[in-house]
Order: structure tokens, then C-alpha cells, then sequence
């Protein structure tokens, strides 16, 4: 085990001095640091949030550590770049006030002075004035930057002002520390997919170990948990946790867990593939044998771990995909995994796909559909399981199905006559078999996109992401560009359902989304969202740091959508960075 | 009868001369400290005391006194005289300022009397060459698209003179091609500089051949005076784009990259000299940079383009898959040259021009 420190103490202590009373916060929750016992100076604000006001002053408030005898405070204050009068508060200047009349960020900076030759490093702070009864939306900033020595990811939470721009105080990255280390059972090196979870978990670390074990990330020299999942068999994915950076991960091969799986008819099902996960650590992956037998493994979580087994039976089956969660289930238990009797299914051999009247040869179907209980797991205690259908078979040349067997229930076929071209279609098999799938032809979508300050908009992309069967079929977003005219033309599936995001590149108008809505029912033309600024300065401990990924997302959502950006962009030669999001408004 | 005559002596003139003080050569504008210092040397037979008379002329050419303005510079009495040197004559269309002249020459004038008036015959006269400084003149150029062939290149010179100003200076601009092909160039505003004695014009060039174009640029003062800069400008071609970031991590080696959750695989940085991710609008020369995303399911023999998927992301679902089984992924990037990424297909990354700067990243995905 071998470790190199890269500088973290420096950006530690600029984070620190990068001031308080900021409107964000950091998911890190990094504590001060006390690294060093110099001088060092900060700056808070009272209010921590103001309003703008004529009458109300925002007040700064320098605070001095480890400085003796009579400090002497310089104080200047900035709104945006301009250098703004402020008054003294107190006798010493280590209070200060400054008007703020209407809504703007203000950058105070404070140098102190302390007697002999001591140094005492400059402080800084932001802090944005608002409108009255301005809302605030929280979003998460996700930045990435360049390879190489800049620093690490950081995901944080921002809160974002209504009706006025969004100055954070710098983002200071992170160097953190190279360490090499090993994935070992206590004795073997064991090769791992690798995923460093600080604190901030959405500003992971990937790396892998190789056939040795011997790893090497750049990671925070914090307490992680850290996500290993072995590609040698015999060892359970693990969640390691409180892992420092100064020790190898040494993991256990995990509890075995076993079972049968049984289909309808309870005879055993051969050739289904096995896994659970554990508070989402998932396990490793069995294929039922012969007996319909199934062994895992796993590490065992908390007591009230949430279990849930995951089961995909062979696509010849025609069942659909089980899965059931607990949070009592007894994995010293043998499993049972068995499909409810009622399930029964059909064979499609023979249907034939069309569009308008005409045999659609080479066509992918897909059968997708949820069903609420398609039977039960047993691990000691028994629950319900739901059940996913997501098959798929393409016609031959004659544009008939091949044997493909699902679910007799109501489903949805999702056609792809040629890449990118889709069909939405329901399809009844609770009452028997259809001779013909009709897949209409994808429906064009036109619509012009305007500014919200009116006029028609350039190079603003829309991404139609999938929802319900197309999302279930693996469907992908497809995108699209106004044209000059503002004009986006588009073709979706007939019958499918997407999610519009319009977005503007160029910063006119914040995202608008479009939540659920077929391709009929596009409006002919679209307004971007009010939009207002974030702003901030990305630094490391060497300076500023241009060309970092910066993405604006949403904080509360989950899922995929957690994943698309509100806005991205990237931080100029200067370090700084602004982008376009939706402006939360007043109440 | 004899008898003597007295004759007092013949007052005889004194003789004259005119000493620079320094051998310095003499500049327009020398002034202060640099000023011009002249001594008179008189030489009276007779000791007797010598007045002076001294007369400074600016002149074009001092030998010829039609150059001269009519009127000194400047007069004493003295034995010594100081005085400045002007930049430009005051009237040297003899009557009074119209045009600015540089001065080029000083004709002085040193007239001597002694205490019974005789007169140095003839007054001594000195001609005093002035120099002229060159012009001051710095270059400089802003690649705005990295000097790419068609993009603008702005090109800058900053100048000034200490003895004529800087707005009496003269700027020529000649750009020439990697042939010595000589094109046009476009004016630009630019801003001034702060120091007031300085002025900065700006040209464009938007270049038509790769190679070093060679810009010359000369500032001339009224006196003639030339200060030539050159300026080397290089100009390539429009480079394949480069993967600058992608996430999640692509794993090399054929080891796959689990994944147990609907997944964005995104490339959030695109560098590139015109068509960059993120894009930026409403320049009219920067354009998008094309995605090209393909996927090859478990099983299949070819890749299979996602036809619709060009933005920078692209989802995957493992629920889409049979767990266990490898999927891959490819994303390529195209700027509007459309390079070919000639790689073989097997190639997990590709790099057309280094191996620093790849067009093609291939995530082998285990399906969980």
C-alpha cells in the first residue's frame, strides 16, 4: 500500500476561507479546516439571505482565528465588478455595512492585518440579495474537470434565487490523493469493478483492479464507502463502508444464498437468471440447473435491509420478469421463487406485423407490459412479486412472428420496422392470440420554439425521451434542432409517449419539459422557461480551472432523470462558468 | 623738423567660436536634461570684454536658411545657451504654423561685440543635424478559432513616436500566404490604449492557405523614419475532434463495466477548433459537434446505429437485456469535416490523428 499526497491541505483551506453564510451548501460536509493554527480569516453575512431593500443594509462580519493583538481590517465590496461604497459598524471595521436596493450578488473581500509579521490569508465571500418573497429551488451542480491534476468531481446542492442571478461563492475542487492499493481476500488479489463513494455521493470515482488486485484512483482523502463488484466468481458484490484511502479493500466471498425457482405449473424452471440485491448492493448472478436450483451470493446488510430478488426467466418461457422486495426475508433460508398458477401464456408464432395493410419482414417486437403479481418469494417469510414483460422476436421474411410466447394479458407491442423507426401498439392476449400487429408509421412533429422574451430561437435542442412501453422496449431519447426559423422537425412513434425537454444552448430561456405527451399532441409551439443565472468561479489549489464539465440538475428527481442535465456547460479561461435555469420566481 | 605721430592702436575683432557642450548627437524633442548646450568661445585681442548674440533657427536644412522658420527658437546674451529641441518647426511656410514640419537641423547664430564695438566678422554660425526617432511599434495576433484555415486571425500593432506622435505615424499592413501570395486585410475596431502616447489599430485575416503566413507590418513617421515588425501566423487545417470526457469509466483490456441501473453514458466535453460540446451558439463560425451512437446487443453479429440518439447521451437500460450478458456501446464524434474513423471495428477507441485525441469510445457493458 502506497500513497502520494497532492496538495489537499492547500484546498482545504481555500474552501474554508471561500466564505460563509453562502446560499449553498455542501454536501460534503467537510468540517473546517484546522490544518494549519495561522491566521486565517472569514467573512459571514447578516442576513445570510437578504432582501433587497432601501432601507435594510446587508451587514459583513469579519471573523479572525489565531491572530494576536489589534487587527486592522480592508474591506472591499463588489457588486458584480464594480467597486461599491460601505460603511463601517463598528469602531474597529471589523463589521461593515452595504445597500443592496435591488436584487445582486455581492463579493466582499476582507484583508486583515495583524501585528508583527504574521500573515493572515485574504477572505472572500458572496452573498446574493434577492427580491421580496423570491422562491428558491434546489439543484444539484455536478462538475467534472479536465483529466489530469485539476481535482475531483463534486456534486453539490445549490439553492437557486427566483427573479434574480445566482452568484456561488467558488467552487474550490479538491486535489485529493493518489492511492494505490489492492482488492484482496486477505490473501489473493482479486480483480473488481470499483466505485469510491464519498460522502457526496454523486461525485463518485470509478476505477477497476486488476487480474492482481492492484488498484489506483484519485480519490478525497475522506472516509468513503466504496462499491466493489468482484469480476472473479466466487465473491459477492460488497458495500465496503467507512473505507480510508490508506488501507487495501479487503472483501469476503459473501453469505450463499440458495433456492428453487418454479414456473406456474411448479415444476422447476431451468435456465432463469437469479440475483437480489441488498439496500442496492446487488449479489452475484445464478442461472437456475437442471433441478431449477440457484445459488448466490451475497452480503448481508443491516437487520431491515431491503432484500429484493430479481428473477429473468428464459425468454422461451414467456413469463414475465419477477421481482420482490422485504425487508424480513431470511437468507439463511432456502428461497422459493414461484410463479403464480394463474399465469398462463400464448404463443405469437405466426402473427404478422404490418404497416398500412402491408407484411412487415425483419420487424423487432417487442412485448412489453408491468403486471401487478405474477407470484410469490419465499426466504422465510413470503412476498408478493410484480412481474416486467420485455420480450422481443423480429419476423421473417414473410412478416410473421417466430415462436415468441408472453403473458396472456394486456400488453403493449413495441415494433421497430428499421432502426429509429417505432410503433407503439396495445395488444390483448388475455383473450387469445391476434392474427395481425398493426405498426403505424412514426408521426411527424412540428413545433417552433420562442424565447421567453418572444422571439423564435436557433440551435435549441429537443430530446423526446422515452416513457411506459418505449421505455420498457429500450427505446433510446432522440434529438432534434431548431432550425433559423426556430422550427424543430421531429418524427416519434405512433402511439408512444415521451417526455419533452427543450433546450437552449445559447442561454435565451431556461429548459422547458413537456412531462407525457404523444406525438398528435405536441404543442405547434413551445416557450422556453424565464430563465435566470448561476454563476460561479471553479478553482483548485493552482488557480482557476477552465474547460470543467458543469452540469445544473435536478435535485429531487430519481432515476435517469436525476441524470439529464438542466443546463451544462463549461468553465472558460477564467474559471468561470454561467448557466441558464429555471427561474423559481416569486410567491 | 621731425615729429611723431601717435596712432592708437587698431581695435581688432575678436575671434569667435561655438562649442557643443556634449557630442551627443541631438534628437527631435531632446528637451530638460537632453537639451542642447552651446558655450561661446570669444578670443578679443585686446581682453576686452565680448557681448553675445545668439540666434537658434528650426530648419528642414540649415544650410539652406529659406528652410528655416524665420523667427529663432530662441535668443541670449549669454556666453552659454540651453534650450530645447522642438519636433516640429513653427512656421515652416514662413508665415506662421499651417503645416508641421519635422525639424531636421538647427542653424545657430553667435554674433560678438567687444567693448568698442567691433563685431566678429563674420558672426559664427553652427549647423546641428537632429536626428529623428524611429517610431515605437509592437505586434501582436489573436488566433480566434486556434488559426484555423478560414477562420479570422486578428492581428494588433500598437505604436507610437516619441518626436512626431502617434497619430503623425503612418501604419502599412501587407499579408502575405505560405506562396508570398499577398491578400487583404480587414479592418477592425480595436480599443485604445490606456497610455495616451500610444494608438492601436487592428486588421483581420481570415486565411485561405495552410502554412505560416507572414504579416508585415511598418510604422512610418513623417520624417520617413520605418519600423518594420513581422508577425508569423500560423494556419492549419480543421482537426478531428476529441472525446475530452466521457463517463461512466470505459474499462480497456476486455474487462467489462457492470452495470446494475439505467444508465446515461454521456461524453460532457467535446474539444475541437470549430464544432465543440457543449455548443456555442450565435458564432458564426463555431458549429455542433455529431454524435453517432451504435450498440451491439448480446448476440449480434453487427453493430446497430441508434438512429435518432445525437445528442451527447445515450441511455441504457440493463432491464432491457438478459442479465449477464454483454452489451456494447459506441459513441463517435464527427466535426463538419466528417473525418472517417478508419479504425478496424474491433478497435475499442480510435484516434485518426494521435493517440492523445480519440473520435470513438466503446464501453463493453455486463448487463446485471
Amino acid at each position: 500500500m502506497s500513497i502520494r499526497t497532492v496538495a489537499v491541505g492547500l484546498a482545504i483551506l481555500a474552501s474554508a476561507c471561500a466564505g460563509s453564510g453562502s446560499p449553498d451548501i455542501n454536501d460534503a460536509g467537510d468540517p473546517p479546516s484546522d490544518g494549519n493554527n495561522g491566521c486565517q480569516a472569514s467573512i459571514t453575512f447578516d442576513p445570510a439571505d437578504p432582501i433587497a431593500s432601501a432601507d435594510t443594509p446587508v451587514r459583513a462580519i469579519g471573523h479572525v482565528d489565531n491572530a494576536p493583538g489589534v487587527q486592522t481590517y480592508t474591506w472591499h465590496v463588489f457588486r458584480g465588478t464594480t467597486e461599491i461604497p460601505f460603511q463601517p459598524e463598528q469602531g474597529d471595521f471589523s463589521q461593515i455595512s452595504f445597500p443592496s436596493p435591488t436584487p445582486a450578488s455581492f463579493t466582499v473581500y476582507l484583508k486583515v492585518t495583524v501585528p508583527g509579521s504574521l500573515f493572515c490569508p485574504e477572505a472572500s465571500g458572496v452573498v446574493t440579495s434577492i427580491v421580496p418573497g423570491a422562491n428558491d429551488i434546489e439543484m444539484r451542480l455536478h462538475v467534472v474537470p479536465p483529466a489530469g491534476e485539476a481535482g475531483l468531481p463534486i456534486d453539490q446542492r445549490v439553492i437557486v434565487k427566483g427573479s434574480g442571478p445566482t452568484t456561488l461563492p467558488d467552487i474550490v475542487l479538491d486535489s485529493g490523493i493518489i492511492v494505490t492499493g489492492s482488492v484482496n481476500d486477505g490473501a489473493t488479489g482479486i480483480p473488481a469493478y470499483l466505485r469510491f463513494l464519498p460522502r457526496s455521493k454523486e461525485a463518485f470515482v470509478e476505477s477497476f483492479s486488476d487480474g492482481t488486485g492492484a488498484f489506483s484512483a484519485r480519490v478525497p482523502n475522506l472516509s468513503h464507502d466504496v462499491l466493489v463488484i468482484p469480476t472473479a466468481a466466487g465473491f459477492a458484490p460488497q458495500l465496503i463502508k467507512n473505507w480510508m484511502p490508506q488501507s487495501d479493500l479487503v472483501i469476503v466471498s459473501g453469505l450463499a444464498i440458495s433456492g428453487v425457482v418454479r414456473d406456474p405449473a411448479n415444476a422447476v424452471l431451468v435456465g432463469a437468471k437469479v440475483q437480489l440485491t441488498i439496500d442496492g448492493v446487488p449479489s452475484t448472478l445464478a442461472t437456475t440447473n437442471t433441478l431449477g436450483a440457484f445459488t448466490i451470493r451475497a452480503v448481508p446488510g443491516a437487520a431491515g435491509s431491503t432484500v429484493r430478488f430479481d428473477v429473468s426467466p428464459p425468454a422461451t418461457a414467456g413469463l414475465p420478469r419477477l421481482a420482490a422486495s422485504s425487508t424480513t426475508f431470511d437468507l439463511a433460508q432456502p428461497v422459493t421463487v414461484r410463479y403464480a398458477a394463474s399465469l398462463s401464456t400464448r404463443d405469437l408464432a405466426g402473427t404478422t406485423v404490418r404497416r398500412a395493410g402491408a407484411a412487415l419482414a425483419g420487424a423487432k417486437v417487442s412485448l412489453v407490459g408491468t403486471l401487478p403479481l405474477v407470484g410469490t418469494v419465499t426466504a422465510g417469510v413470503s412476498a408478493n412479486a410484480t412481474g416486467e414483460v420485455r420480450l422481443t422476436a423480429s419476423t421473417d421474411g414473410t412478416g410473421a412472428l417466430p415462436t415468441l410466447r408472453a403473458p396472456a394479458t394486456a400488453l403493449t407491442a413495441v415494433v421497430e420496422p428499421a432502426p429509429g423507426d417505432l410503433a407503439v401498439t396495445a395488444i390483448d392476449l388475455s383473450t387469445g392470440v391476434p392474427s395481425s400487429i398493426n405498426a403505424a408509421a412514426m408521426q411527424a412533429v412540428n413545433t417552433v420554439v420562442h424565447s421567453p422574451a418572444s422571439g423564435l430561437l436557433e440551435g435549441v435542442t429537443l430530446d423526446a425521451i422515452p416513457l411506459g412501453a418505449l421505455q420498457l422496449a429500450g427505446a433510446n431519447a432522440i434529438r432534434a434542432t431548431s432550425n433559423a426559423s426556430g422550427a424543430i422537425t421531429t418524427s416519434l412513434a405512433a402511439g408512444g409517449h415521451y417526455e419533452l425537454r427543450f433546450s437552449d444552448p445559447g442561454g435565451n430561456g431556461a429548459q422547458l419539459v413537456v412531462p407525457d405527451v404523444t406525438a398528435p399532441a405536441v404543442a405547434a409551439s413551445q416557450t422556453l422557461l424565464g430563465a435566470v443565472q448561476v454563476n460561479a468561479t471553479i478553482r483548485n489549489s493552482g488557480g482557476l480551472v477552465s474547460t470543467a464539465a458543469v452540469q445544473l440538475l435536478c435535485s429531487a428527481c430519481t432515476g435517469l432523470v436525476r441524470s439529464r442535465p438542466v443546463a451544462e456547460g463549461t468553465s472558460g479561461i477564467d474559471g468561470k462558468f454561467s448557466l441558464a435555469v429555471p427561474d423559481p420566481g416569486t410567491n | 623738423m621731425g615729429g611723431c605721430f601717435y596712432v592708437p592702436p587698431i581695435n581688432q575683432r575678436p575671434a569667435l567660436d561655438i562649442k557643443p557642450r556634449s557630442s551627443d548627437p541631438v534628437h527631435r524633442g531632446d528637451h530638460g536634461e537632453h537639451g542642447v548646450i552651446l558655450d561661446a568661445l570669444a578670443d578679443d585681442p585686446e581682453g576686452q570684454f565680448v557681448a553675445f548674440q545668439w540666434r537658434v533657427y528650426l530648419c528642414t536644412d540649415a544650410t539652406d536658411f529659406a528652410t528655416c522658420d524665420q523667427d529663432p527658437i530662441t535668443s541670449g546674451i549669454e556666453s552659454s545657451i540651453t534650450f530645447d529641441v522642438p519636433s516640429l518647426r513653427a512656421d515652416p511656410d514662413g508665415a506662421g504654423p499651417a503645416i508641421a514640419a519635422p525639424v531636421e537641423s538647427l542653424l545657430v547664430i553667435l554674433e560678438a561685440k567687444d567693448d568698442h564695438g567691433a563685431t566678429a566678422k563674420p558672426a559664427d554660425s553652427l549647423i546641428i543635424p537632429v536626428l529623428d526617432a524611429d517610431p515605437s511599434l509592437e505586434v501582436d495576433q489573436h488566433r480566434l478559432y486556434g488559426g484555423v484555415i478560414g477562420t479570422p486571425v486578428d492581428l494588433f500593432a500598437v505604436y507610437g513616436d516619441p518626436d512626431d506622435t502617434a497619430a503623425n505615424v503612418m501604419i502599412t499592413w501587407q499579408a502575405f500566404s505560405p506562396s508570398q501570395v499577398e491578400i487583404n486585410l480587414a479592418d477592425i475596431v480595436v480599443p485604445q490604449p490606456d497610455d495616451l502616447a500610444l494608438a492601436q489599430v487592428g486588421k483581420r485575416l481570415v486565411p485561405n492557405a495552410i502554412g505560416l503566413w507572414d504579416i508585415v507590418i511598418t510604422a512610418t513617421d513623417p520624417v520617413g523614419q520605418a519600423v518594420t515588425r513581422h508577425l508569423s501566423v500560423p494556419v492549419g487545417d480543421d482537426k478531428p475532434p476529441c472525446l475530452a470526457q466521457w463517463s461512466p469509466i470505459a474499462p480497456t483490456g476486455g474487462v467489462t463495466l457492470p452495470i446494475t441501473e439505467p444508465t446515461l453514458f454521456q461524453v460532457p466535453i467535446v474539444a475541437d477548433d470549430l464544432d465543440r460540446f457543449p455548443t456555442i451558439v450565435g458564432d458564426p463560425f463555431l458549429g455542433p459537434t455529431t454524435f453517432a451512437w451504435s450498440i451491439k446487443p448480446p448476440g449480434a453479429s453487427a453493430r446497430q446505429p441508434l438512429v435518432g440518439v445525437t445528442g451527447n447521451t445515450a441511455a441504457l437500460d440493463p432491464a432491457s437485456f438478459a442479465p449477464g450478458s454483454i452489451v456494447e456501446l459506441r459513441v463517435e464524434i464527427f466535426d463538419r469535416n466528417a473525418t472517417p474513423i478508419s479504425c478496424a471495428d474491433s478497435d475499442q477507441s480510435c484516434s485518426v490523428i494521435s493517440t492523445a485525441c480519440i473520435q470513438r469510445q466503446t464501453w463493453h457493458v455486463e448487463v446485471r
